[in-house]
């Protein structure tokens, strides 16, 4: 007898349908899986027996062939199980399935028969709602997640023999729920928290607003990092699309909580520096998604920036461009999404304290400019906003003067994204990732500023990307001022955040 | 010493019995081929059993189960083939079962335990030919 059962794959952060065939013969007993599978796979064998016989069910002595179709793409994980023996138990004709409708099969098997949950829940639903194929059967602990996709009706599975029961016409179930919404990160605090550095803060608020890369320099103990972990607190909320996007990474790399849910925050990733270049950006030979997909549509703060291995900073150029990472590998390429913001931060110099106040700098100009010389010129050129944060003074240490309330920086970040989203009308995007034909459109300059900018690029011998970046930030202000029109204060504001790869690479670069 | 060839054949005089009154239906007993023996081959309500009998007087050297080895199986599975091939291939479905023999040296008592389906093929079959 044969016995096919649809069930579904991860490819990245995708789901991919895989049609599991098993027919049964008469010969010398035997159990063989083939179809690309792989270690997880082949041991699945073991739990589908054990699985079936504590079920109380028939496992057939006789000679089982397995196949996972297509044959081409690698089978990975133990999501298997379940479809596969559900296919032996329907060839053994065990299951007569009295339903009509086509349905898909995932979960993995422990050896008392129960249902373990799996990765990358919801891309699988999304792919079988694409796929019209109305049913899905997931483990019970995923099925809220997969529920969250309407158009398919989800069914929550704790055991093997309820599976059976129900595929039988013996028991009915109810379709799952979708889940509510969760939370990802565990960085809280406020805005408010962070005495002084107003002008940091200002920064940060332009930079949340219109999606930029921000880089930070201070000496130790500025409060770069606080600074960099509150930055989610004044963060827009995610839109419908950009939640999916972020569930769906969330999910392919089994990093949602417990239950699932849709994401509802914008990610904040914050990797030590001894990170390695496949962690950053994804990989090993089954592609999982790195640091960089896991910030996308939020941070990627790197802390200590120059200490991150060269290899890895420049992995970033290609992604920081184009907002997706391709990886490509003998079974083919995936596409991750990374359009992320990134944050970094580092000391003006390896001991920390060049241009401090109160406390000499111990660096030879030599390990000085080793230090900035690992920041390449196309990673720099990539950040559009540099800020200093400088030390503390000892009044604004001591004085406890409240700054302002992460709540009422969000909301003025909001009406200046409203702005920005009433202007793309064409999507929702950011002023970060304005291309240059956008810049055209949307940066139109009167004629007083257009001799100001003259004036400043004269000035400061800016190139034609640098000139780009300022133009951005200046359409940011001008969005955080809610003016059609850039400003020339706003031009003026903008060439503050642009200054100080002047003071600190200049040498390097001109 | 005492003679192992004579209670291997002892337990297995003891076996076909026990299974005949089990309802087995016994094709072939010391089946050899040159690849291996099995020892008893039966029919058990239409399925073909190979059946490896195993006699033991005490448990000083481990349960009899356990000497089963994987050599062993392999050696079982490949003659179960060659007597599948010379009966061209009978539409039946197949199994091995394992037969322990413990027979108490002093009282002469018996006991059977038998294992049906005790193991399968690893992998394809083609592996166990030739």
């Amino acid at each position: 007898m044969l016995a096919k059962v649809l069930s579904a794959t991860l490819l990245g952060i995708e789901g991919a349908p895989v049609d599991v065939e098993v027919d049964i013969t008469n010969g010398l007993p035997s159990f063989t899986i083939v179809g690309l599978p792989d270690q997880a796979v082949q041991e699945s064998r073991e739990r589908i027996r054990s699985a079936i016989k504590n079920s109380e069910l028939n496992f057939p002595v006789k000679r089982i062939t397995v196949n996972l179709a297509p044959a081409d793409i690698k089978k990975e994980g133990p999501a298997f199980d379940l479809p596969i023996a559900l296919g032996i138990l329907m060839a053994s004709e065990v299951i007569n399935p009295k339903l009509e409708e086509p349905f898909l099969v995932v979960g993995e098997l422990s050896l008392d028969g129960s249902i373990r949950p799996v990765n990358g829940i919801i891309s699988m639903a999304i792919m079988s709602k694409e796929l019209d194929i109305p049913v899905m059967f997931v483990p019970y602990e995923n099925s809220s997640e997969a529920a969250l996709i309407p158009g398919i009706k989800v069914y929550g599975i704790k055991n093997l023999v309820e599976i059976v029961q129900f595929l039988n016409g013996n028991i009915t179930l109810s379709p799952s729920i979708p889940a509510r919404s969760i939370r990802i990160n565990e960085v809280s605090g406020d805005f408010s928290d962070i005495k002084g550095q107003e002008s940091a803060k200002r920064a940060l608020e332009i930079a949340a607003c219109g999606f930029h890369n921000v880089i930070m320099v201070g000496p130790p103990g500025s409060g770069k990092t606080m600074l960099a972990q509150r930055l989610p607190t004044i963060l827009p909320p995610l839109t419908e699309e950009e939640a999916l996007e972020v569930t769906k990474i969330y999910s392919s790399a089994g990093l949602l909580p417990k239950g699932g849910g849709i994401v509802e925050e914008r990610p904040f990733r914050a990797p030590h520096h001894s990170i390695s270049l496949a962690g950053m950006v994804g990989g090993t030979s089954n592609p999982r998604p790195g640091e960089i997909s896991l910030a996308h549509n939020g941070i990627l703060f790197l802390d200590e920036f120059p200490e991150f291995r060269r290899d890895v900073l420049e992995a970033l150029r290609q992604p920081m461009e184009d907002g997706t990472l391709v990886i490509s590998r003998a079974h083919g390429s995936i596409r991750f999404p990374a359009r992320f913001m990134l944050v970094a931060s580092m000391n003006p110099c390896p001991c920390g304290y060049l241009g401090d106040t109160r406390k000499a700098c111990t660096c030879s100009p030599y390990q000085i400019e080793r230090y900035f010389s690992k920041i390449s010129g196309p990673i720099l050129d990539r950040i559009d906003i540099q800020i200093e944060v400088p030390r503390l003074e000892t009044d604004t240490l001591i004085k406890s003067n409240p700054g302002e309330r992460s709540e009422s920086i969000r909301e003025r970040i909001k009406k200046a994204r409203e702005f920005q989203a009433y202007r793309f009308k064409e999507g929702f995007r950011f002023n970060g990732l304005m291309g240059p034909n956008e810049l055209k459109k949307y940066c139109k300059l009167t004629p007083s500023v257009q001799s100001l900018l003259r004036e400043i690029v004269d000035k400061f011998h800016l190139s034609a990307r640098s000139y780009d970046k300022l133009l951005k930030l200046a359409r940011t202000i001008a969005d955080l001022g809610e003016s059609e029109l850039i400003r020339e204060e706003d031009i003026l504001e903008a060439i503050q955040y642009r200054v100080l790869d002047r003071k600190y690479w200049e040498k390097r670069f001109s | 010493m005492r003679n192992k060839r004579a209670l291997g054949s002892l337990g297995e005089r003891k076996a076909l019995e026990y299974l005949k009154s089990l309802g087995y239906d016994i094709l072939a007993v010391n089946f050899y081929s040159q690849r291996g023996e099995i020892d008893i081959i039966a029919e058990d309500k239409g399925v073909l059993s190979f059946i490896e009998v195993k006699t033991r007087t005490s448990k000083k050297f481990g349960a009899p189960e356990e000497s089963v080895t994987f050599r062993k199986r392999e050696r079982i599975v490949r003659t179960a083939l060659y007597y599948l091939n010379a009966r061209g291939w009978p539409r039946l479905s197949c199994r091995f079962d394992v037969l322990t023999v413990n027979i108490d040296p002093k009282t002469g008592d018996t006991k059977f335990n038998l294992t049906k389906d005790a193991f399968q093929l690893e992998g394809d079959t083609y592996r166990y030919v030739g």
